[in-house]
């Protein structure tokens, strides 16, 4: 555990710098508050719909393939660091494991939800 | 002071689980869907941080690449995909709720459970070690975790990883069928 207090040292950095910066902001700042500064931004030009608009499922479906894959990512690396232990029956066992993922990939594939239409 | 920061040191696990058990508050009694979500970021951020102070560096990293990576995404879409401009985010998120507050029931029993036989019942297991013995021959089970799972999982739990592959096919498979028009 002791070799991770880098890591929190940089997660206590991380959190502070916006605080401080925030923090001095606040300090510094002039405080002349109008109806027109709360309004919402969008490059000047006035608010047409609401920004909670409902998204298209085709994003969801995107995320559901990445994290199909992304898990198979994860199974590949107990493999990829034993290896040569494993030698051809660590590749048959792997091979299986991949096969019915590329055939998933096969299929998504060919009903076209790679595609952005 | 000192005796505090020794204690902290000594009890990560404590600390990290706490905020994890912080973050599912905030996760179920956030009023907006969003904020929930990151709830649920900070929740599985702590889990992971669980993991490294039971130094199961694998697992962490798995959970940050997942969980935290990939699910919490995942939740954000789901969120998106509910209009939120009709404001009836409280009446669609608690039509379940008896199956909810049985799902609950059933949960904390099972967790209960755990408790009491790690408490009260005999000592548990040492961490960290593989089912059979002959498999962590050669290996440093403390630090060298990531072998131990690759170890565990070709030797042990080989069908379950096999069956993985078909549960990871069925999430791909329905996910396009549910969300994919067909073309004409």
């Amino acid at each position: 555990m002791r070799s991770y207090v880098p890591v929190l040292l940089l997660i206590l950095v991380a959190i502070a710098l916006p605080v401080v910066i925030w923090g001095i902001s606040r300090i510094v700042r002039p405080h002349i508050p109008s109806a027109s500064k709360y309004s919402t931004y969008e490059c000047g030009i006035k608010t047409t719909l609401e920004a909670r608009e409902k998204f298209s499922v085709r994003y969801y479906l995107v995320a559901v393939m990445f994290l199909v894959f992304d898990v198979e990512t994860v199974f590949l690396m107990p493999w990829a660091i034993q290896m040569k232990e494993l030698a051809i029956f660590g590749l048959i066992e792997m091979g299986i494991f991949l096969f019915l993922l590329l055939f998933g990939y096969g299929y998504i594939w060919s009903k076209g939800a790679l595609t952005w239409e | 002071m000192e005796n505090l920061l020794a204690f902290i040191g000594r009890n990560m696990f404590l600390v990290f689980g706490l905020m994890a058990v912080g973050g599912a508050v905030a996760l179920v009694f956030s009023k907006n869907a969003v904020h929930s979500v990151v709830g649920f970021l900070f929740s599985m951020l702590s889990v992971a941080a669980c993991y490294l102070c039971m130094s199961a560096e694998f697992l962490a990293v798995a959970q940050l690449l997942v969980y935290a990576g990939g699910i919490v995404v995942l939740f954000l879409f789901v969120v998106m995909l509910v209009e939120m401009t009709k404001f009836k985010e409280k009446g669609l998120f608690q039509v379940q709720t008896p199956y909810a507050v049985a799902a609950v029931i059933l949960g904390a029993v099972a967790f209960i459970g755990v408790f009491w036989s790690t408490w009260f019942g005999p000592s548990a297991a040492v961490p960290l070690t593989l089912s059979s013995p002959e498999l962590a021959e050669g290996l440093n089970v403390a630090s060298q975790n990531a072998e131990a799972v690759s170890r565990g999982l070709f030797a042990g739990y080989l069908l379950p990883f096999e069956i993985l592959s078909v549960i990871l096919l069925v999430a791909l498979v329905g996910a396009v069928t549910l969300a994919k028009k067909e073309r004409n």
